[in-house]
């Protein structure tokens, strides 16, 4: 096969890095490669991959590797970040009424969170490791954890407000560690829950920091 | 084998850590001091230079004691579960006590834990990321502490079905683990009385279920 890859053919994505952001609209196909190699990579829970590995699994020489990307480091964040561009679908949250039952509420965002975190979840928990030294990937986490902060304060704005103006930072903390992408990974893979019982210990957790 | 019988598999090698090491030369232990010393700054990923200078050794005298940096930083969180014993080890109370009791003893136990121990306890977890046997002994310590709770608060867990038990288990540990200690205290900067009030509310919602169980 030619420099354009077993990865590209193998997994069967044959929506292109290309299209996630206009911003990069022209990129070869060398460079997509290099991309899903990193991605699968990752999948594989290899967080550090080296440039050999990637231009192996891309099928690209590594001259070519590094023809696209400063270095190593540069490709992994674009990695990472096209990795959360592409999960844009996964990443939005179904509206539900803001004045349904808060268990209503409750529901809604732990099936979001859980629907993430099963197509996410090995990537996100590569960029936490990641960014504890890739300054460039620092961002995109915190970014990932404001946004996971907001939702929560505007789907529970009422049991907030109603705890009052001096408990808020307090429960906008607790109501974020009930959530955050760590208990899940606790839940799941520390101690096996199934998916059901990964809902009710989230349910019970998000309930607890609402004190509802 | 179940999740269980890994739990209680790994629970075991939380003994085994000790005295496995008892010889070291002083190079070796300045080596690793200068590691830990690297890790207290914030430095989770020090390079083998860094090591060589923080601890005043050569470089070269770095590799002669280990075959590479992940073997040095390995050896270093290793080093510090052997050396700490007396803090990591939960002192249990016997079941006759109050739940409240109970509860407040583990929560002070862990906050000790994160208080003395929460920037070692961080860079092990970054270097789980990358070394399995790093993470191996990270989640053989989170073995351990499931362990403690399941002895702790056996009556209560005992009185649920094995499904409400399960769940109860993992909300009891979620609510006292290190990263909720970490996002309550570190990231959202709450002190450590409301960190440890969220910790013994969350140990209190967990065992009332209230936990609902799976359907």
């Amino acid at each position: 096969m030619g420099e354009q890859t077993a990865a590209a053919v193998g997994n069967g994505r044959d929506d292109g890095v290309v299209s996630y952001d206009g911003r990069r609209a022209r990129r070869d196909r060398n460079n997509e490669a290099v991309i899903k190699a990193c991605w699968e990579l990752f999948a594989e829970g290899e967080m550090y991959p080296t440039a050999q590995q990637v231009a192996e699994r891309s099928g690209v020489s590594l001259r070519s590797v590094f023809r696209h990307f400063q270095n190593l480091e540069a490709l992994v964040a674009t990695a990472v970040e096209s990795y959360y561009e592409h999960s844009r679908a996964v990443w939005t949250f179904d509206p539900v009424p803001l004045d349904a039952p808060v268990e209503e509420r409750i529901d809604a965002l732990v099936a979001y969170r859980l629907r993430l975190y099963r197509h996410t979840g090995v990537v996100m928990r590569g960029a936490i490791a990641r960014a504890a030294r890739d300054p460039q990937l620092v961002d995109v986490v915190r970014e990932s954890r404001a946004r996971a902060i907001k939702l929560n304060e505007v789907l529970f704005k009422a049991e907030i407000d109603r705890l009052g103006p001096e408990r808020r930072a307090v429960t906008v903390a607790a109501l974020h560690s009930a959530a955050q992408f760590e208990v899940w990974d606790n839940l799941a893979n520390l101690h096996g829950l199934d998916e059901e019982g990964v809902a009710a210990a989230l349910r019970s957790l998000i309930r607890g920091a609402l004190q509802v | 084998m179940g999740a269980v019988e890994v739990l209680q598999e790994q629970t075991g090698d939380v003994v085994a850590y000790d005295g496995r090491r008892a010889r070291r030369d002083r190079n070796t232990e300045a080596v690793i001091r200068g590691c830990w010393s690297l890790f207290m700054d914030g430095e989770l990923q020090p390079t083998a230079q860094q090591v060589a200078e923080r601890s005043g050794v050569s470089l070269r005298s770095v590799f002669r004691h280990f075959q590479n940096l992940d073997a040095l930083l390995r050896a270093a969180v290793e080093w510090f579960v052997q050396t700490n014993t007396e803090l990591l080890v939960y002192q249990r109370l016997t079941v006759d006590r109050p739940v409240a009791e109970r509860i407040e003893s583990f929560v002070q136990y862990r906050l000790r834990v994160y208080r003395e121990a929460g920037r070692q306890i961080a860079a092990a977890i970054v270097r789980g990321g990358t070394d399995p046997h790093v993470r191996g002994i990270v989640d053989a310590h989170r073995a351990y502490v499931v362990h403690e709770l399941r002895a702790l608060f056996a009556p209560e867990l005992e009185r649920m079905d094995a499904a409400g038990a399960a769940v109860a288990t993992a909300c009891l540990q979620t609510a006292v683990q290190f990263e909720a200690w970490e996002n309550l205290a570190v990231r959202h900067g709450l002190d450590e009385e409301t960190t440890a009030a969220w910790m013994r509310a969350g140990m209190q919602r967990a065992l009332t279920q209230d936990c609902p169980k799976p359907q």
